[in-house]
């Protein structure tokens, strides 16, 4: 067994202290330090620093390091959007109306400097006249009302600017024009009822003729003539489909372009309802063979001339037809009317001018 | 280490589900330690609680690679001693005075004047003794015997063989009783 010198025994110090030696070792180790005293000193020595080590004041983390460490620590995506949302209403309120007025101003920017935007923002034309109201709604069976079926243009180029025609009207309408449609009309009806026997009264025809001027009055203020104009021009299938339920209407649109613009421009001036007002109304009392033949051919006549039937109104013992016929054409109708039977007319109408509203009572 | 292993395993099962409470709980247990290694190593408070934190948020960063083979505490303090000896490997490490007022400020309860003097001196002496070991015998002894890690641990957090532990921490003990001839008998 060779020599164990004191380098080997002071390299067993650090396991001795730890306590890692083996049986042998810790053996060898006792034995040595009992017969050398410089060993054994330097044993103490060693045996001491470690004690200092292990002695030595822990150091401790500073105040408030949890809860640093605890903000520091990434958040889930989601808990991170929840905190942005859940910002202090003073800090958020200002961030938002920040954000707010610069979404504003680069919009505002954006617009100006896009004439496409500019463009797409000026009111728009209406739709082609194939989609007006007449052509839509189904006919309406006899004794109501009628109004949806008047002309939808002006009257013939040749007449004076019949500014109380009813304009084109645009399928964004016709809500609006079934709103207003029963009072007006329901009023005419009722009066023609209460007298189915006699001319209406001149009260009366008033108040068949503010209805109809109501109704016009409301085609007046559509906006854009230049656009209906050029959607009643060009005379297509939609206005083939036209003619059944509204011949006066098509007739009316045949010649509706050429005055059109003067019903613009009178339009906006309101002159539509002065001339409207202006026009007079006839009585008439047609005595036929045949009341529902005799109405056919009215309703052919009128609309050849350009007119249209406003109401009708069957009591039985009469048919109470109520037209509207562009002034210059009222002669030919009249004329028409008398090849259809003893025609005996109360009311003279002398001006030409604009619309002649025509109370015609059909009678056996 | 104080901790169990099935103290271990729960807690860490709980982290595993981002229990917040338990995140926070194992702050709280080991953050004194992990200061301390810190502390020791780098010999500037502010520079320990920079790694500190950094250790606890990598931990919590790499807490799905975590096995569990080894011991929460051993895993962070493997974490916060790298983090230290790349921080003393690292040539843009400020060169700051150490601050060694968390050590010389302790208060000796029931002691004279004398006595606390002696004391705040001791403590000044073992820390620069530590501090003037080199960095791989310092790390050695800081976790051996100031925060008692077992000669395995030590070798599984720093990745050393169990031979190499067992001598780095012979040398660095050896160099500290040079340094503290004035305290030994």
């Amino acid at each position: 067994m060779a020599a164990v010198t004191c380098q080997d025994i002071r390299e067993l110090f650090s396991a001795r202290v730890d306590d890692a030696l083996s049986a042998d070792e810790r053996a060898r180790l006792d034995a040595h330090l009992a017969t050398c005293a410089e060993c054994g000193r330097e044993w103490l020595r060693f045996e001491r620093t470690v004690g200092l080590l292990r002695a030595t004041e822990p150091a401790r983390a500073p105040a408030g390091f949890v809860d640093r460490v605890m903000a520091a620590r990434p958040r889930p995506w989601y808990r991170r959007l929840a905190r942005g949302m859940l910002v202090p209403w003073p800090v958020k309120v200002p961030l938002e109306a920040a954000a707010i007025v610069l979404v504003a101003g680069l919009a505002v920017m954006v617009f100006q400097r896009s004439p496409e935007l500019q463009q797409a923002a000026r009111p728009s034309a209406p739709p082609p006249a194939v989609t007006t109201p007449s052509l839509d709604a189904p006919a309406p069976p006899p004794g109501e009302t009628l109004l949806s079926h008047r002309p939808t243009s002006l009257p013939p180029a040749t007449a004076p600017p019949a500014v109380s025609a009813p304009a084109p009207a645009s399928s964004s309408e016709p809500g609006r024009r079934r709103e207003s449609a029963p009072s007006s009309e329901g009023a005419l009806l009722e009066e023609t009822k209460q007298r189915p026997t006699e001319p209406a009264p001149a009260d009366s025809r008033k108040e068949s003729a503010a209805a109809y001027d109501r109704t016009t009055s409301m085609e007046a203020l559509r906006p854009s003539p230049e656009s209906r104009t050029k959607s009643a021009a060009p005379p297509g299938a939609a206005a083939k489909k036209d003619v059944e339920p509204d011949r006066g209407g098509a007739a009316a649109r045949q010649s509706g372009p050429a005055s059109a613009p003067a019903l613009g421009a009178l339009q906006k001036s309101g002159e539509v309802q002065r001339l409207t007002a202006a026009t007079g109304d006839v009585q008439a009392r047609l005595v036929v063979a045949d009341r529902v033949a005799a109405e056919r051919t009215v309703r052919d006549l009128v609309a050849r001339a350009g007119g249209q039937l406003v109401s009708r109104a069957d009591d039985g013992a009469a048919t109470v037809l109520a037209l509207a016929v562009p002034g210059d054409r009222w002669d030919d109708v009249k004329r028409d009317l008398e090849n259809l039977g003893a025609l005996r007319l109360e009311g003279r109408r002398d001006d030409r001018t604009g619309l002649v509203r025509i109370t015609l009572r059909l009678e056996r | 280490m104080r901790e169990g292993l099935a103290d271990d395993a729960a807690l860490l099962a709980r982290l595993r589900t981002g229990d917040t409470q338990a995140f926070e709980e194992l702050v709280t247990t080991y953050q004194h330690r992990i200061f301390g290694v810190a502390f020791r190593m780098l010999g500037s408070g502010a520079e320990a609680e920079e790694i500190a934190q950094e250790t606890f948020l990598r931990a919590h960063r790499a807490l799905g690679e975590f096995r569990g083979e080894a011991r929460l505490g051993t895993w962070l303090y493997a974490i916060a001693s790298r983090l230290c000896l790349n921080r003393l490997a690292a040539a843009s490490r400020r060169h700051e005075a150490p601050d060694e007022t968390a050590l010389h400020q302790q208060p000796a309860e029931g002691a004279d004047a004398a006595a606390v003097l002696e004391q705040r001196e001791l403590q000044a002496a073992l820390h620069d003794a530590v501090a003037a070991l080199p960095e791989e015998r310092r790390i050695v002894v800081v976790l051996r015997d100031l925060e008692g890690l077992a000669y395995e641990e030590i070798a599984e957090a720093l990745g050393l063989p169990l031979n190499t532990v067992r001598s780095r921490l012979h040398r660095a003990r050896l160099d500290l009783k040079a340094k503290l001839e004035r305290w030994l008998p």
